[in-house]
């Protein structure tokens, strides 16, 4: 008798098992489906750092190609660290005429808007390195590229900091007075 | 006394209809709820494939755009100091580059446009001084200019003829699209071209 009531509702029960895995199957497709949407945006981003950071290089690779030797001699100063004057190189590798100047490098700003717009760009900055060695007078000019991009739309108030290198041959050429 | 006409014993006879209704009624919500998961994923994954499918022609068009030197670019700025624009209402190609619409396989249309405009420019130098004490090997001996001479590194000029002419392209590229409920969405990304050929 006892047996009996055991087997009736077997169906029901089979029903409710084969539903419960439904549910976790489905869960765990809509976990994936969820995860994977937040993958482009952040490709995206990386994109458009990508892409500002390579314009970025060449505007930089601009103020080298007009002001070689001032960027030399700043530079070697700079490295020679104090008492020597390091100034030159700051003010070089910040690459502005100060906060009023129409740069796109200093103060982000170009006819009222951010120079990456509608890209929204936070910061950024450039830093110039010379590997180079003293017996020959050919240099690798790396110029490093560090943009950092709200992270709009992904996490609230969150930000995005990308890192580009890109690495020029140059030849350089004694002075003398 | 009632009788059954199945002469089986009752824990051998199945199910009851009841139990059958009910577990039938189960499984077509259970199928149901399935489905719309389904259904729901499957335009998740179709919206995903038309971002990915704007991004890939996003860059396709900037990178073909950098590829180009910056004559090319700066010629077709006319006045210098106005923006040029390309797309993304009409057709057409720009050094072979298409703008208007895309069509991207199983990912529909697109509209794609660029913007190419002259972006002012002024570096800042603090310019270095050649001195008689001048010694290559000795850093201290280095002299440069007390003041940072702003005049020096401006690239600000609509004048072609000026030195201080323009030398820097702002170049944007934005991707349009319209998803199947009607909301517009975009993709964009600015780069900048430097005059690295001329004097």
């Amino acid at each position: 008798m006892a047996e009996r009531r055991v087997r009736q509702g077997m169906a029901l029960v089979i029903v409710l098992v084969l539903t419960l895995a439904l549910l976790v199957l489905g869960g765990a497709y809509l976990k994936t489906v969820s995860q994977s949407t937040v993958v482009n945006p952040l490709q995206l981003k990386k994109l458009q750092a990508d892409f500002l950071a390579q314009g970025i290089a060449e505007i930089a690779l601009l103020k080298y190609k007009k002001f070689p030797s001032d960027f030399y001699h700043a530079y070697v100063a700079y490295l020679a660290g104090p008492p020597a004057n390091t100034a030159p190189y700051t003010v070089f590798r910040e690459q502005g005429a100060g906060p009023s100047a129409n740069t796109p490098l200093r103060n982000l700003q170009y006819n009222g808007k951010s120079i990456g717009h509608p890209v929204k760009v936070l910061d950024y900055t450039v830093d110039y390195r010379l590997v180079s060695y003293k017996g020959y007078d050919k240099d690798g000019l790396q110029i490093n590229v560090a943009v950092t991009l709200d992270g709009e739309g992904l996490a609230s108030g969150s930000t995005m900091t990308f890192v580009s290198s890109f690495t020029f041959d140059v030849t350089r050429r004694l002075l003398r007075p | 006394m009632a009788t059954s006409r199945d002469p089986r014993p009752r824990r051998a006879r199945g199910v009851t209809l009841t139990e059958i209704m009910f577990s039938f009624l189960i499984l077509v919500l259970a199928t149901l709820a399935a489905s719309g998961l389904l259904s729901y994923g499957h335009r998740g994954t179709a919206k995903d494939f038309r971002m990915v499918a704007a991004t890939q022609i996003l860059t396709d068009r900037m990178n073909r755009l950098l590829k180009l030197p910056y004559a090319s670019h700066s010629a077709e700025i006319e006045p210098p100091e106005n923006p040029r624009n390309f797309g993304p209402t009409t057709d057409g190609t720009y050094h072979d580059i298409p703008y208007g619409v895309a069509t991207f396989t199983m990912a529909g249309n697109f509209q794609v446009g660029f913007t190419l405009e002259h972006l002012p420019v002024t570096f800042a130098v603090q310019p270095f001084l050649l001195s008689n004490d001048y010694d290559p090997g000795i850093a201290s001996s280095y002299r440069f200019a007390a003041t940072i001479d702003p005049s020096l590194g401006q690239f600000n000029s609509a004048d072609r003829a000026s030195r201080n002419f323009y030398r820097v392209i702002r170049i944007t590229v934005r991707v349009t699209w319209t998803e199947p409920n009607g909301v517009a969405r975009s993709v964009e990304a600015v780069s900048f071209k430097a005059d690295l050929q001329g004097a």
